[in-house]
């Protein structure tokens, strides 16, 4: 029997013009589609560049101008912590997220320079782990040996432990503290973009299960072709790779997982 | 959609692929799931590469000597599969040329590989210039981590006319934006190559390095183990280059370059 064809579902893609971009951003559904028959990538995730680089609130909303109908594109909204009351929290938070079908969270601490810490962002994990919203960490990593915040990651995931969490551009240097806190946090994931370790994605999913894993690309910054490759050329089972592919943020997206 | 040809793409090239710049071994910095030949091989034969490119990462930081042993060993086991890179250890001033001649003369080196970052030897001390001899004498590669110098490069390889020197990593590393003079050096000196080994990689930068550099200086290069091998092969392969170009770069440039056209 003929093997099905991979599905890939890409859980880390920009929409949206970059800072320093020269034509390569993705600025309108045209730029994506494009970009999805290139690399044959059937579903995306998508947050906006607005919302990361500028105003998640405007952000957010000129999301949903840019997607418009469009189809297997899905949202995941850009928040902010509770402070300062430039961005909802509570009730009204808990409708935003419900009423525009968000399907993900994505919290930019280094880009809005702010701690993930309990102290700081309890009120916000608490909604996202009332929904079982997926979050996504961006702590805008641009090489294997920046540092992660571990210790805030793991008192994150210890103290929500419903609220599934993916860190982004996770690369090949952290494995001394990520496989520990693999362990000891069953809701922490990670997507493969930047995983560039050997026998890396193999290892892990030996080790913590496949569905531990999420294909993402970080396009357009960074190249489709690297996580592509080294998920086709793993040396996983078909039901691994197709996992990791796109079941991970499926089981995620539909609360199969975590509730 | 259209039809979803990225699987079809990797698991069925034809590109003859010879890995110009890879490792062994383990890492200080962070742990590497079995680094050592047998499973960089298996890989290989995954992939479809055909030979790799070595100098365990031991003869970096600490062992050259030793790291030169193993290479060996490794040749001997794999000779069809496994290029030799001589590792030094430049601080170690009186030990450069004897053991550069032990690799070349009885351990079958292919090149000479620098790495001043981790050897904790700048580019600017004077025992390099025993190594550019050496390499001149014998029309040797030099694969350097980093010459450290855009104009120390430029005017080495107008000094030593029949060494070839390769600028690791630069290729990979670029965001498809800023200015490189490494690159304009390898545009315009037949004897200066970069390579594209690196992560993170940038969208589309491939492409456009090509279009700046030419596809004839560019060469194919993994870390591996030190990275992932399969991540390596997939921004070439998966790239908007001819197949022409792409075979350039994943072995054709490296033989010319060693002279085993």
């Amino acid at each position: 029997m003929e093997k099905e064809p991979l599905k890939l579902f890409d859980a880390n893609c920009m929409l949206g013009i970059a800072p320093g971009d020269q034509g390569i951003s993705f600025d309108t559904m045209k730029e994506l589609e494009t970009y999805r028959n290139r690399f044959g990538i059937s579903e995306v995730l998508v947050y906006a560049a607005m919302a990361k680089y500028y105003n998640p609130i405007e952000g957010n909303a000129h999301l949903h101008t840019l997607i418009g109908s469009a189809e297997n594109v899905h949202t995941c909204y850009v928040v902010l912590p509770s402070g300062t009351g430039e961005f909802p929290m509570g009730k009204t938070l808990n409708r935003l997220l419900l009423d525009n079908r968000a399907s993900a969270v994505r919290m930019c601490p280094n880009t809005h320079d702010y701690e993930i810490s309990l102290w700081n962002c309890s009120n916000l994990y608490e909604i996202l782990e009332e929904l079982r919203m997926p979050l996504f960490l961006d702590f805008d990593l641009q090489h294997w040996s920046d540092r992660v915040p571990w210790d805030a990651i793991y008192e994150l995931c210890s103290h929500y432990p419903s609220l599934p969490v993916v860190l982004t551009r996770i690369g090949c240097g952290y494995n001394r503290n990520l496989f520990n806190l693999m362990d000891r946090c069953e809701n922490l994931h990670f997507e493969i973009s930047y995983f560039a370790a050997n026998l890396g994605i193999e290892t892990v999913a030996r080790r913590f299960g496949a569905d531990r894993m999420l294909f993402g690309t970080d396009a357009p910054i960074h190249t489709p072709s690297c996580p592509i490759g080294m998920l086709v050329y793993s040396d996983l089972s078909d039901d691994e790779k197709q996992m990791i592919a796109g079941g991970t943020l499926k089981n995620l997206i539909g609360g199969k997982k975590h509730g | 959609m259209a039809d979803v040809g990225f699987e079809q793409k990797l698991l069925s090239h034809s590109f003859k692929i010879i890995d110009s710049h890879a490792h062994l071994g383990s890492y200080s910095r962070f742990h590497i799931e079995q680094g050592g030949i047998e499973e960089l091989i298996r890989q290989m034969d995954r992939i479809k590469v055909e030979k790799i490119t070595i100098s365990p990462m031991i003869g970096l930081q600490t062992d050259a000597k030793l790291a030169n042993d193993i290479t060996h060993e490794c040749i001997k086991q794999y000779p069809s599969r496994v290029l030799g890179m001589a590792t030094l250890n430049p601080n170690r001033e009186g030990e450069v040329i004897d053991e550069l001649e032990r690799c070349f003369d009885t351990l079958g080196m292919t090149l000479i590989k620098l790495h001043p970052e981790e050897s904790k030897c700048p580019m600017s001390r004077k025992v390099y210039e025993k190594v550019y001899a050496f390499a001149q004498e014998r029309s040797l590669p030099i694969l350097n981590h980093d010459w450290q110098s855009p104009e120390r490069l430029a005017k080495l390889a107008e000094t030593y006319p029949a060494v070839r020197f390769v600028q690791a990593h630069n290729g990979g590393n670029w965001d498809g934006k800023r200015e490189d003079p490494y690159f304009d050096l390898a545009r315009d000196h037949e004897h200066i190559y970069i390579d594209i080994c690196a992560s993170p990689i940038f969208y589309d930068a491939l492409e456009k390095l090509v279009e700046y550099v030419g596809p004839k200086k560019i060469l194919f290069g993994s870390d591996a183990p030190f990275l992932n091998l399969a991540f390596e092969v997939g921004k070439v392969i998966l790239s908007n280059l001819s197949d022409d170009d792409k075979q350039l770069i994943f072995a054709d440039n490296f033989l010319r370059m060693i002279g085993q056209e």
